[in-house]
């Protein structure tokens, strides 16, 4: 039981002596130096221990043997404790990192250092205000003199713009402590009270303040500090981002209680502001530790909002979202920048050299998605708790600018992730391997993010293990990641078995069975065609299962918060799925925007809705819930973000067709039925609890015309992944439209058509997998004429567009007649005539599918190509078998889902043995097909038997004109097929929706380059920001 | 049992007949209205044995010999699908097996399965026939069930049953007459269907030599003649079914489905050819808001 | 890419189902759309009002995969010939050759053309010549309905003659085409 003022005394004392020390060899002095840091890890560490399990009252230090207000006093509370803990923390694996600089580097910077980390640990500490100034100075002036520990111009003009801010700052400070000590006699917080400043009183305490906040570095009044983050060594800037920015915040925090609320409102807002814009501006950031300043400017500014408005929230929830934003910020910042010192490329285009070290791509990657607030990293926690603090306040511009500028930091630091593990127009010099000291600092905080996150699962939530079941899937199978591909695939499939019955008996209802069936079985299914990988196939299997998990999970979550988190669970996974197509960069960071605005929405609707007050699945208990219209609204675009509806498609085409190919049938086929049963989830709390504005009207007109132009644009794609990314948009756009009718046979038909194109659209995506297996391109026109090469894909291909056509027998036909039914008698007949022209046009597309690439003329490079590989064809056959079963016996799902759908509203069909009648029609499954069999089998029989002798031509023995062909390429027709389609729509067919967006991303680029322009890099404007900031905020203050 | 095959039976056989005769009396009649003798009446009965009767000796692949049986079976379907004469339960063949939605779709069958042939042969020009063909096939259907859609839902069932019982209270009943715009829609639907001028694109003879089933030959192409036959009698009934009363009796069923048949028979030699697009964009916006026209009415 | 069999040596038929067949077939001509010289300019005359040849069951059919009869109309060239010949063999059996005027016979005018063929029965099997230099409309149905008197006595069997005699014909046709690119056997 050391107490912490040693901190301080070993600090200064062992600063003093290392110059001393440093003549008996650098060794002797770097280990005083580090055993102060060690020390002050351990003190701190052993004080944090008693404070929060051994309950032992908040430590008063009282120094110069007099009590406050006399002498100066430290305190260390929890709060103080867990700050200082991190900071010293971070202090330590700094100096471990700079463990070089400081063995070649003169013995001063290891002075500075020492003073630097006392000049925090005070800061932290202090209850006194001058003293805090100080220690403020103190802080300021070693950092200047840190920053040149590498002595360039940049550095250096760096390090003294730095000081210009630093000494303005000051003071005001200095000004603040003034007057506070002239109106009210004292300056120890302790006996400072916020009554105490009335009227004139006020202005010492916005000097205080807005000294403190300016050294937090606001926009736009902080372009000295971005200029210090982009030339000073990593090292160093890790500490002035993390340490520095940790203490000033906490000092920020300790005055707050003397603000009046108005200061504390502006300076909340200040914050956000500073969040949104620094965010923004990053957008168009190329210099990557330049990227990474905005970033924790923005964070700072963040966390400064957070603490203000959340003063009125329970501790507990409170500690949450400030101590696991402060965390997040402070790992993963630390982290990018010490990787930014190993990776030496100031470009971030140039970081693709990360991939020639797994380890620490690995790393880089963790951080990126604990800085963007992706679960299970602590400030996904605390967003989440945030965003329902601000939901609950009724701060929605805050809330506003909080989301748009966490998706403009995810943003931009997405672009980077994928840009370091995808871009291929990256450096060429190869990474020099990071010694241990400079790799061993990141990987313990890699390592802090993983515990911490687990300890907010495991103690904050408490949730079940199988909440986390997808992350540790990951785990494992990264441990088992030697094995080949096959075993894996083979394990994995053994595991989602496993996870299926163990799932079962949780399903609580028929409508979590029958989504569990698409989830669960067809994924296993799908999972079938992943066997014929080569190799190891690294990373695969983990995300897979991870994404296969969440699925799962998402069914039986039974809060909003464990849907979201399986939500965003699946997003993750299947954004690092995407993400391992050849050139899936760009399309998989499309998808994770996309995704996450999705997400973002969601977690607001979750925030607006009521409390469940049952403990079964969230699909179950949300019957009981009245969601306010607004959290329908917000939930159901994000839902319909995930399903791919017109307006937020654009991510849906890019991620399907650059996707690996066994990769592209999980995403549609499954990944999007996701959206489905968010939105029928919500459409289920909308049954029973219906608001006075009929918001499922305007979703069916989406969904109708997502499906018209999903059809549309399938028709002219040349890529066969993309034809059937479109046409799983329009196919969802169904289902949303049917689901949207809020009547039991809307439910009917939506949730058949959902299952239906589970099993049809996964049986087209492997099909074609096994096409590129084999031909290595996904372009229709360069393909032609495989049905005699492949004809078990051609069959599958065949049966599956006949079930996308709607054409009897098979089960697509069930759809269309029940979509017509619903729809007409809902009452909605243009929209039935909208849906009935774009299942006329699907028939454009499917033909384009079957054509360009089974029939006309076979390519000359294809003439020995074999059928796909049997891990391709199994699970083809085993989805057609499904189509076959249930256009046979449509009963087989037609009486569940009635039975489903009966829950919640009447049963408006009837079945009366095989017919399935409604009010309007009537509809024989079984016959259709009898009678199509039978009358299919009478002509082709006859025509065997009189056929006579024939022979098979070659391909090009063709009626030509009397010509002959010169090649299949001029003779398939295959390119801009629908040309004349194209012609007759005119001015229709221009991608206004991609213009649009195209137009936003260029629009939010521009203005964040447009704000970028006040940083002029002139250390007199930056002081001039300054002081107009201060006059500006001192105006909205409004102070006497 | 027996009695319900040997009624379908009849039907296909009668259907076949009656088709080819329609066929060969459209022949004569086109030829009189560009002032020629024309072929005999029985011509198409001549044409169809002796193109069953050639040899065939080349095929392209398995697609190219199914096709045809995918073009019979799907005329078939739609034609016993479909009651012939009201009261006459025995003529109502399967048409328990589904309402109008089904006939509707089950159309596609054949199409799809001759699309699929005419891919399979490899030929440039029946490809090019076959994406003119679903471009216009989509146009149409627009029209097309947007007026199915508004007589269904004026008559407030989709039975085919249901909506030829509906008409049976004299001519001003038949919905040509109740619902005029609708009628006009699908009347204007019905040429592209029959393939008739300005519609005729698909087979298009002097550019792209009779489209989709250029490469057929002898006695599959029989079978797609004979194909073709049953399907122009089943979608005459369907439509004598849909606007025109239906038939109740025999005589009114073969007056109807001729009077009807003459109808694109007559339009189409007079007219010249749409090209493609000009075709879309006719469909889409003329029968298309004639039959919205009604749609609306019935909606209101 | 194209052929590479024989053709089969068509056998025998029913006699009596080739009786009623030989009718239909004599009332059921389609003639391939393909006018090889100046002669078709006459033929188009047939389709019209005043001859109108459809009152005999003889139709155009733009594809010879569907047709019946090749007209060779006039003056055949060397380069024309190995189109026709394509065509022809294209056409199922039984198909029938019509040849109008007098160039197919001997040449006619072009009797010393470089590149005319003079006598049309070396190349292809003839089973109607038309006489006339052109052939008017009404000589033209005058020929058809000799080919059809010819088709229902069933003798009109050029086809089987050129399947059964293929190698006389190809070293025949080989001798005028010199630059033979042709596939084998056209099926």
């Amino acid at each position: 039981m050391v107490s912490p003022i040693y901190i301080l005394i070993l600090s200064l004392a062992v600063g003093f002596l290392l110059s001393i020390l440093d003549k008996g060899g650098r060794k002797l002095s770097l280990t005083a130096f580090y055993g102060v840091l060690t020390f002050n890890v351990a003190v701190i560490a052993d004080w944090l221990y008693r404070l929060v399990f051994l309950h032992v009252p908040a430590l008063v230090i009282n120094t110069a043997g007099f009590n406050a207000p006399i002498s100066i006093n430290l305190e260390l509370g929890i709060t103080e404790a867990f700050v200082l803990l991190l900071a010293n923390l971070t202090a330590l694996l700094a100096a471990v990192y700079l463990l070089k600089k400081f063995k070649e580097g003169r013995v001063s910077s290891l002075i500075l250092y020492l003073v630097l980390i006392m000049g925090v640990n005070g800061l932290v500490m202090t209850q006194d205000l001058f003293n805090m100034f100080v220690f403020l100075e103190i802080l300021s002036i070693s950092t200047f003199a840190l920053t040149t520990i590498t002595k360039t111009s940049k550095t250096l003009s760096a390090g003294f713009k730095y000081m210009i801010a630093g000494g303005v700052a000051s003071t005001f400070f200095l000004l603040g402590v003034v007057f506070v000590y002239y109106f009210t006699g004292s300056l120890n917080l302790g006996f400072l009270q916020a009554g105490q400043f009335t009227n004139t009183g006020l202005i010492a305490l916005f000097m205080l303040s807005v000294a403190v906040f300016i050294e937090l570095k606001p926009f736009p009044a902080n372009g000295w500090a971005l200029d210090v983050y982009q030339s000073v060594d990593s090292g160093i800037v890790s500490v002035i981002a993390v340490v520095n920015s940790a203490a000033i915040g906490f000092v920020f925090y300790k005055i707050m209680p003397l603000l009046p609320q108005n200061f504390l409102t502006v300076f909340g807002i200040a914050g956000v502001v500073t969040f949104f814009f620094s965010n923004m501006m990053g957008l168009k950031q190329e210099n990557a530790k330049r990227l990474l300043g905005y970033s924790s400017i923005g964070q700072m500014g963040l966390l400064l909002a957070i603490l203000v408005f959340t003063a009125n929230v329970p501790a507990n929830i409170r500690y949450l979202i400030i101590g696991g934003l402060f965390l997040n910020h402070l790992i993963s910042k630390a982290g990018l920048f010490w990787l930014a010192g190993i990776v030496k490329q100031d470009k971030i285009k140039n970081w693709g050299v990360l991939r020639n070290n797994k380890p620490l791509l690995v790393l880089f990657g963790l951080f990126i998605f604990a800085l963007s607030g992706l679960p299970p990293f602590a400030g996904f926690w605390a967003k989440w708790e945030f965003v329902k603090v601000l939901v609950d306040a009724k701060m929605f511009f805050v809330l506003t600018s909080v989301l748009v500028g966490s998706l403009f930091e995810l943003i931009f630091l997405f672009r980077w992730f994928t840009s370091v593990v995808k871009d291929t127009d990256t450096a060429s010099e190869p990474l020099v391997s990071p010694g241990k000291s400079k790799a061993a600092p990141v990987i313990v905080f890699g390592l802090l993010a993983v515990i911490t996150s687990f300890g907010i699962i495991r103690f904050f939530y408490q949730f079940h293990w199988i909440q986390v079941l997808p992350v540790l899937a990951v785990l494992v199978i990264t441990l088992i990641d030697f094995l080949p591909s096959k075993l894996k695939g083979f394990l994995s499939l053994a595991t989602v078995a496993g996870y299926a019955s163990y799932l079962y008996p949780l399903l609580e209802s028929n409508i979590q069975l029958f989504f569990g069936v698409i989830f669960i079985i067809g994924s296993a299914v799908n999972l079938i065609s992943t066997l014929n990988r080569k190799n190891q196939s690294k990373g695969f299997y983990g995300f897979l299962l991870m994404m296969i998990f969440s699925f799962g999970n998402l069914l039986i979550a039974s809060t909003y918060l464990e849907f979201f988190l399986s939500w965003e669970f699946m997003t993750i996974s299947s954004f690092l799925l995407i993400l391992r197509g050849q050139k899936a960069q760009r399309a998989s960071l499309m998808y994770m925007i996309f995704s996450t605005a999705g997400a973002y929405l969601i977690m607001v609707g979750f925030s607006f809705a009521p409390a469940l007050t049952s403990a079964s699945a969230l699909i179950q208990s949300i019957a009981e819930v009245n969601l306010p219209l607004i959290s329908i609204i917000v939930l159901a675009i994000g839902f319909m973000i995930k399903s791919g509806s017109l307006g937020v498609h654009i991510w849906l085409p890019e991620a399907h067709a650059e996707a690996e190919s066994d990769v592209s049938s999980f995403i549609s086929a499954i990944l999007l039925k996701a959206g489905v049963f968010g939105l029928l989830m919500v459409a289920i709390s909308y049954v029973s609890h219906a608001p006075s504005f009929d918001v499922f009207y305007w979703i069916g007109w989406i969904g109708v015309l997502t499906a018209l132009v999903g059809a549309f644009m399938a028709s002219f794609q040349e890529d066969a992944k993309r034809l059937l990314a479109y046409s799983s948009m329009s196919q969802v756009g169904y289902v949303v439209a049917a689901l949207a009718l809020i009547t039991h046979l809307g439910w009917v038909t939506a949730m058949y058509l959902a299952f239906n194109h589970m099993m049809f659209k996964s049986a087209l995506f492997i099909a074609i997998a096994g096409i590129y297996y084999r031909t290595h391109t996904r372009t229709m026109y360069k393909m032609g004429g495989l049905i005699s090469k492949m004809p078990w894909t051609y069959m599958t291909v065949l049966m599956a567009i006949i079930a996308v056509s709607g054409v009897p027998p098979l089960s697509g036909f069930g759809g269309k007649w029940l979509t017509y039914t619903a729809f007409i008698t809902k009452g909605w007949y243009l929209q039935a005539g909208v849906l009935f022209f774009a299942s006329g046009v699907s028939f454009l597309y499917l033909y384009r599918l079957i054509h360009t690439i089974f029939l006309g003329q076979l390519k000359y490079e294809h003439q020995n190509i074999k059928e796909a590989p049997v891990w391709f064809i199994i699970p083809q056959y085993i989805f057609l078998g499904g189509i076959m079963a249930i256009s046979m016996f449509p009963n087989l799902i037609i009486k569940p889902l009635n039975s489903i759908a009966m829950r919640y509203f009447d049963s408006s069909i009837q079945i009366d043995g095989l017919t399935i009648i409604s009010d309007l029609g009537y509809w024989n499954g079984n016959m259709v097909m009898y009678v199509t069999m039978g009358l299919f089998a009478v002509p082709f029989i006859l025509l065997m038997l009189v056929k006579g002798k024939t022979q098979k031509v070659k391909q090009f023995n063709i009626v030509y004109a009397a010509e002959r062909p010169e090649s299949p390429q001029t003779t398939h027709i295959a390119h801009n097929m629908y040309a004349h389609y194209r012609k007759a729509l005119g001015r229709l067919t221009l991608p206004r929706i991609q213009n649009f967006w195209n137009g936003v991303a260029e629009w939010a680029h521009t203005s964040g380059g447009f704000f970028r322009r006040v940083y002029t890099g002139n250390g007199q404007t930056y002081v001039l920001h300054i002081i107009m900031y201060i006059v500006v905020i001192y105006v909205v203050m409004g102070v006497q | 049992m027996l009695a319900n095959f040997t009624s379908i039976a009849l039907t296909i056989v009668g259907a076949l007949t009656w088709g080819l005769l329609l066929g060969g009396i459209s022949r004569s009649v086109t030829a009189r209205i560009h002032g020629r003798m024309g072929p005999r009446i029985t011509q198409n009965f001549i044409d169809l044995w002796k193109l069953f009767r050639k040899t065939s000796s080349i095929h392209h692949g398995g697609m190219f010999w199914m096709a045809p049986m995918f073009r019979i079976t799907g005329a078939i379907c739609v034609l016993i699908m479909v009651p012939l004469v009201i009261g006459q339960s025995i003529t109502y063949n399967m048409s328990f097996a589904g309402d109008v939605f089904l006939l509707i779709y089950i159309m596609f069958f054949g199409c799809l399965g001759m699309a699929l042939g005419a891919g399979n042969s490899g030929h440039p020009y029946a490809v090019i026939a076959v994406s003119r063909g679903l471009a216009q096939m989509s146009s149409y259907e627009l029209s097309f069930s947007i007026a199915v859609v508004a007589i269904a839902v004026g008559l407030h069932t989709f039975k085919i049953e249901g909506i030829v019982a509906a008409q049976q209270a004299g001519i001003t009943s038949w919905n040509v007459f109740r619902f005029p715009f609708a009628s006009a829609g699908a009347l204007l639907a019905f040429l592209p269907m029959q393939m008739a001028y300005p519609f005729g694109i698909v087979l298009a003879p002097q550019e792209i030599p009779i489209g989709p089933p250029t490469e057929y030959s002898s006695r599959m192409l029989s079978f797609m003649f004979s194909g073709r036959a049953v399907f122009g009698v089943a979608k005459l009934l369907l439509f004598v079914s849909l606007l025109f009363g239906g038939a109740s009796s025999w005589l009114g069923l073969f007056v109807k489905t001729f009077l009807l048949y003459m109808y694109p028979v007559v339009v189409s030699s007079v007219f010249p050819r749409f090209r493609t697009e000009q075709s879309i964009r006719f469909l889409w916006f003329i029968p298309t808001t004639l039959a919205i026209v009604d749609l609306v009415r019935v909606m209101l | 890419m194209y052929c590479n069999q024989r053709p089969e040596k068509p056998g025998n038929k029913k006699e009596f189902l080739e009786k009623i067949t030989n009718m239909a077939r004599a009332n059921s001509l389609w003639v391939t759309a393909y006018g090889t010289g100046c002669g078709a300019i006459e033929l188009r005359p047939l389709h019209t009002s005043r001859f109108d040849m459809e009152r005999f069951g003889i139709a155009m059919r733009p594809t010879p995969r569907q047709a019946d009869v090749l007209i060779i109309s006039g003056y055949l060239a060397t380069k024309t010939l190995k189109r026709v010949i394509r065509v022809y063999e294209q056409i199922q059996d039984p198909k029938y050759i019509v040849a109008l005027g007098s160039c197919t016979i001997n040449g006619g005018m072009y009797f010393d053309s470089y590149n005319t063929l003079n006598v049309l029965d070396k190349y292809l099997p003839v089973d109607v010549y038309v006489m006339g230099c052109m052939p008017r409309p009404e000589a033209i149905i005058d020929g058809f309905s000799l080919l059809m008197e010819k088709i229902k006595d069933g003798r009109a069997q050029g086809w089987k003659h050129y399947k059964e005699n293929l190698d006389y014909y190809r070293e025949n046709q080989k001798k005028i085409i010199t630059d033979w690119d042709l596939p084998d056997y056209n099926w």
